[in-house]
């Protein structure tokens, strides 16, 4: 199980690439995840929508943020492979 | 002593469309904007519209409130000079509307002896505005316009058609170049400058119903934002006050809209920006540059909100 207290958010483009949005979903699709939740609000400049999945046993949270970009959060290996993945759709 | 004139910015059609097609009907029941047994000749259309421009314009949060309201709600804005209102501020004629809008966003393009819609129309969203000389039915009459057809009415010969172009949210074109029948862009730029602070009315109201509404129109007004990029280029700021600037109005904007957000999550979203950024509103600029942020980043990411939501089956 991963060590969800050591896992950093890894940004992989920008907040509000659709494209890139889109990618990852379909990557998810791919690998089976489930969505677990989702929740977007704003606060003062800050637009932050969290969505957590689960995705082959482990969890992966997937955070945009203003001025700080999409991000995933989760098992380091799980992250690598999203990130791969998403290239190859490129 | 200084009077400063309130004024109506144009909202995204995307937002009137919807509040215009929420409901077929005026939902306005007031003795004067609906009589009961006659009394008046109205324009149940220009009613409609009007519902559907106040919520729109986030006058109000939804069209039953309209209806509640205590005060005269396009009597706030310099709707009186041109035409008559119920007591509560909902504008009852077609022609009012048209002057209004002359003299909010400036000079409408203008088409003559219309007997169907002209191709300058083709693919725009916006209001028309009709006036015919001849012909059954009321002479004046307002609608929307989605690109290929009316949403009230069919499309109707006309003496004089005025139009003003209202832009779709995401993937709009220049809000600025929005003005329609020559209007210099510098004018709407000061237009778009001068209202770019928080209203004064208070912000709309916590209320499911309306949080995809709200969010469309806090979606358009964070869009316009990258419209004030070129316009203050052009009057010689340099990148550092635009993204400033820039940077100031989306704060400003999230105050303005945080009713779209729950207020629990809006607490922890709070909470996480004073802990993260040191600041409750989100980083500041200093923050961003010491991140290594470059004016043209900050610029970007004020000036963007949203996109695809990040869950199935959207």
């Amino acid at each position: 199980m991963e060590n969800e207290a050591a896992a950093k958010p890894v940004v992989i483009g920008d907040e509000t690439d659709d494209d890139l949005r889109g990618k990852l979903l379909a990557v998810l699709e791919d690998l089976g995840a489930v969505q677990k939740s989702s929740e977007r609000g704003v606060g003062g400049s800050q637009e932050i929508e969290t969505t957590v999945f689960e995705v082959k046993g482990k969890k992966l949270v997937v955070e945009a943020e203003t001025y700080e970009g999409l991000s995933l959060t989760g098992d380091k290996a799980l992250v690598e492979d999203i990130q791969a993945r998403i290239k190859e759709k490129t | 002593m200084a009077f400063l004139r309130k004024r109506l910015s144009k909202p995204l059609f995307d937002a009137l469309e919807k509040a215009y097609l929420a409901g077929k009907a005026s939902a306005h029941l007031c003795p004067v904007a609906t009589p009961v047994g006659g009394g008046i000749s109205r324009d149940e259309w220009a009613t409609r519209f009007c519902e559907a421009l106040m919520v729109a314009a986030q006058v109000v949060p939804n069209r039953t409130a309209i209806a509640e309201s205590n005060s005269a709600l396009l009597g706030d804005f310099s709707f009186g000079l041109y035409g008559r209102m119920c007591p509560h501020g909902v504008g009852l004629e077609a022609d009012a509307f048209s002057q209004f809008f002359s003299g909010e966003w400036g000079d409408p393009v203008k088409f003559t002896h219309v007997e169907a819609p002209p191709d300058g129309l083709l693919r725009k969203t916006g209001v028309l505005f009709f006036c015919a000389d001849r012909g059954r039915g009321l002479k004046a009459h307002i609608d929307l316009w989605n690109g290929e057809k009316c949403l009230g009415v069919p499309f109707r010969p006309a003496t004089e058609l005025f139009f003003w172009e209202l832009h779709r949210g995401a993937g709009g074109s220049s809000f600025l170049m929005n003005a329609g029948g020559g209007n210099p862009q510098e004018e709407e730029f000061k237009k778009v400058v001068a209202n770019f602070v928080p209203k004064e009315e208070p912000p709309p109201k916590e209320e499911q119903d309306d949080k995809p509404a709200l969010r469309l129109a806090y979606e358009a007004e964070v869009a316009k934002l990258k419209d004030l990029i070129p316009a203050m280029r052009k009057q010689g700021f340099d990148d550092e006050a635009i993204a400033r600037k820039l940077h100031a109005d989306r704060r400003a904007l999230g105050e303005k809209y945080k009713a779209q957000t729950e207020p629990k999550l809006l607490e922890t979203i709070y909470k996480r920006n004073l802990e993260k950024y040191g600041d409750k509103l989100g980083p500041t600029v200093e923050w961003l540059r010491a991140k290594g942020k470059t004016w043209e980043q900050i610029m970007d990411s004020a000036t963007r909100s949203g996109g695809k939501d990040l869950k199935f089956g959207k």
